[in-house]
């Protein structure tokens, strides 16, 4: 058990996430436990509404489950506030959205600085690595241009340049390629595969030939897991 | 977040927002203009008066026409009230235990011409007592005062010696006033005022030549009776006068045909009528200023609300409440900055305006022409700091509000 410990970068235990909407109550997760390997691709799948971005949501700590407690990497997350979950998010966790959610009064590298802006870097400092990683994604010739004027795949390699400026361990794809076409999406999903050398990756998706890149696949139906664990075979 | 950051933030903000954010500050720049204009005013008045009246010496006492204080300090020259004033009260206020000495005045203005030039000056007409009354504000600089008898000769006041032709009168020439030709026999020194007492401005001569120039007053009727008094008693003596002068007029309390005040009386009516409406106008400005604070905190609603996406990306990204907090604020303190700026500028342009119109229209009354507006440094300094405070006053709570967004609610947001 300590030696898989090690080797698990989010653990998910007995997780339940239930909303109130106007008097109705829709549980969104229910009692689910699973844990998601270090240093793989991990896909979660499942059709609409079964809990895909909830689950996202939670283990990014962008929301706090109703029961049951996420751990990233040792850190019980239950038992941390909300400015002290601000700072894992801003230090462990880089997001990347499906709408790409790029300020848009920010150049592309300002854009990318902004994790380490609010961590109030010095300029001089996240300046150069804001750079270095847009050229990484192959837009530094793009680097003062502003999101309006770039195309989406562009836009999506800024938002992965700024998900891993603060050299995060885990990082949280909500269908990353959901809003671009098939050759801009498989550069994407190219780009986040290779990451997993230095990070966690944690895709949500609904697409199966999106799964197919992944190491490890969990998936949901109804707020449950339907098999975590699985390998690609299973699957195909 | 780093303040500098906060601020280029802010500043990225307002200029995206161009027109909205200058409407927003224009309610701002009108309330700090409007305070600073009547702050300005109101000071400079205050100076101009005490000033005024500090040259009219504390052992004064002062008996004109009319029952009314405050109508007499308003009504400047000439107003015609029931009741006149002769030389029969003259000699009822000599009498009076502690006054030192008694003078009649009567005004006019009439254009006077000396070497070829012309100009309007004011007509002091009175008697050789008139200096022994103001002896301890007023001196000669060359020549002497009027004396027992005088005619056909006059007294100038500094100004109207050195600033009111082309080119100076000296001791000794002939000035005409109207249609007579006098000489001038004495120059009194300034009396030091800020800008202008009456008497610098003044010709001064006797009653019988006075007359002619004053068209509601003669050598029986005076504008007023100036008397000075001993004045450690100056409040007693007053009223001793005051009781005197109604038994020898035959009036009671109530049917009173006289004033008779001293300069403190004058200063707190006048202080008392300044204070009421200077508080009206604060009023106004305070209101405009509200007015402008409720427009900082609508603006700032409508931001977050528009901004809601970006606040949840900037909290996803690791931004605390706090922070977002302090984004808002900034901005809406700069918005009270910018307007306070502006506001002063602007209010330093309308209060010289006022100055200038003020100057003008009270040229001719007992204020004389006077600029009577004052900006001092503490009024700039505190109008700075209190746009900024109205800006983050303002602001609270609609930084509050960002602040509180649930970061996946907010990613959520359209």
């Amino acid at each position: 058990m300590e030696k898989e410990e090690k080797n698990i970068a989010v653990k998910a235990v007995n997780l339940t996430k239930i909303y109130d909407l106007d008097g109705i109550k829709v549980r969104a997760l229910d009692g689910i436990t699973f844990f998601i390997p270090k240093n793989q691709v991990t896909a979660i799948i499942g059709p609409s509404g079964s809990g895909k971005s909830t689950l996202l949501h939670l283990i990014g700590c962008l929301d706090k489950p109703t029961s049951g407690k996420v751990y990233i990497g040792s850190i019980d997350t239950s038992k941390l506030n909300d400015n002290e979950l601000a700072r894992l998010r801003n230090e462990k966790i880089g997001f990347v959205f499906q709408f790409f959610n790029l300020h848009p009064l920010l150049t592309a590298v300002e854009n990318v600085e902004l994790p380490e802006t609010i961590r109030c870097a010095s300029e001089k400092e996240r300046r150069e690595k804001a750079l270095s990683l847009l050229k990484q994604v192959g837009l530094e010739g793009r680097a003062f241009h502003f999101p309006n004027q770039l195309s989406g795949g562009e836009q999506q390699r800024v938002a992965i340049a700024r998900a891993l400026i603060n050299d995060p361990e885990i990082i949280l794809a909500d269908e990353p390629t959901g809003n671009l076409d098939t050759k801009a999406g498989h550069e994407i999903m190219q780009l986040l595969v290779s990451l997993k050398k230095k990070a966690t990756v944690v895709v949500i998706t609904h697409d199966l030939d999106i799964a197919r890149h992944a190491d490890h696949i969990v998936r949901l139906r109804d707020g449950k897991i339907e098999y975590a664990n699985g390998f690609k075979k299973r699957l195909l | 977040m780093r303040f500098k950051d906060s601020l280029r933030f802010a500043l990225n903000n307002l200029t995206t927002r161009g027109l909205r954010s200058w409407l927003t500050i224009i309610g701002v720049v009108i309330g700090v203009a409007a305070i600073i204009a009547i702050v300005s005013v109101g000071q400079g008045l205050q100076q101009a008066i005490a000033n005024q009246l500090g040259a009219l010496g504390s052992d004064q006492v002062y008996v004109v026409p009319g029952g009314s204080i405050s109508s007499n300090i308003m009504s400047g020259l000439g107003a015609k009230e029931p009741g006149e004033l002769t030389d029969k009260d003259l000699s009822v206020i000599e009498s009076v235990e502690g006054v030192i000495a008694a003078a009649p005045d009567i005004i006019g203005i009439e254009t006077a011409s000396f070497m070829g030039d012309s100009n309007k000056l004011y007509i002091w007409g009175t008697n050789e007592q008139w200096a022994k009354v103001r002896e301890a504000s007023v001196s000669m600089e060359s020549g002497r005062f009027l004396a027992k008898g005088d005619r056909g000769v006059v007294v100038l006041g500094s100004d109207a010696a050195k600033k009111a032709f082309d080119k100076e009168v000296l001791l000794g020439s002939q000035i005409k006033i109207g249609n007579e030709s006098y000489k001038v026999i004495g120059i009194m020194k300034g009396s030091g005022g800020l800008g202008g007492a009456q008497e610098d401005k003044a010709v001064f001569m006797s009653l019988e030549d006075a007359e002619k120039y004053s068209g509601a007053f003669g050598v029986n009727n005076y504008y007023a009776i100036e008397i000075k008094v001993e004045q450690e008693r100056v409040d007693e003596i007053a009223e001793k006068i005051k009781e005197k002068l109604m038994n020898a007029r035959h009036v009671t309390e109530d049917k009173i045909d006289f004033s008779v005040y001293t300069p403190k009386m004058i200063l707190s009516v006048v202080s008392n009528v300044l204070t009421t409406i200077n508080i009206f106008l604060y009023g106004i400005a305070a209101i405009s200023l509200l007015v402008g604070a409720v427009g900082i905190a609508n603006t700032m609603f409508t931001s977050v609300t528009e901004r809601t996406r970006q606040i949840g990306i900037l909290k996803a990204l690791g931004m605390t409440n706090k922070d977002v907090m302090n984004l808002f604020l900034v901005e809406s303190a700069l918005i009270g900055l910018v307007g306070g700026i502006l506001g002063i500028f602007f209010g330093f342009l309308i209060s010289g305006i006022i100055g200038q119109i003020t100057s003008v229209l009270l040229a001719s009354s007992r204020i004389g022409g006077v600029s009577m507006v004052y900006v001092s440094p503490e009024l700039v300094l505190f109008s700075l700091i209190f746009s900024v405070a109205i800006g983050i006053v303002s602001g609270i709570f609609p930084a509050r509000r960002a602040a509180r967004l649930e970061p996946v609610e907010a990613l959520r947001y359209e």
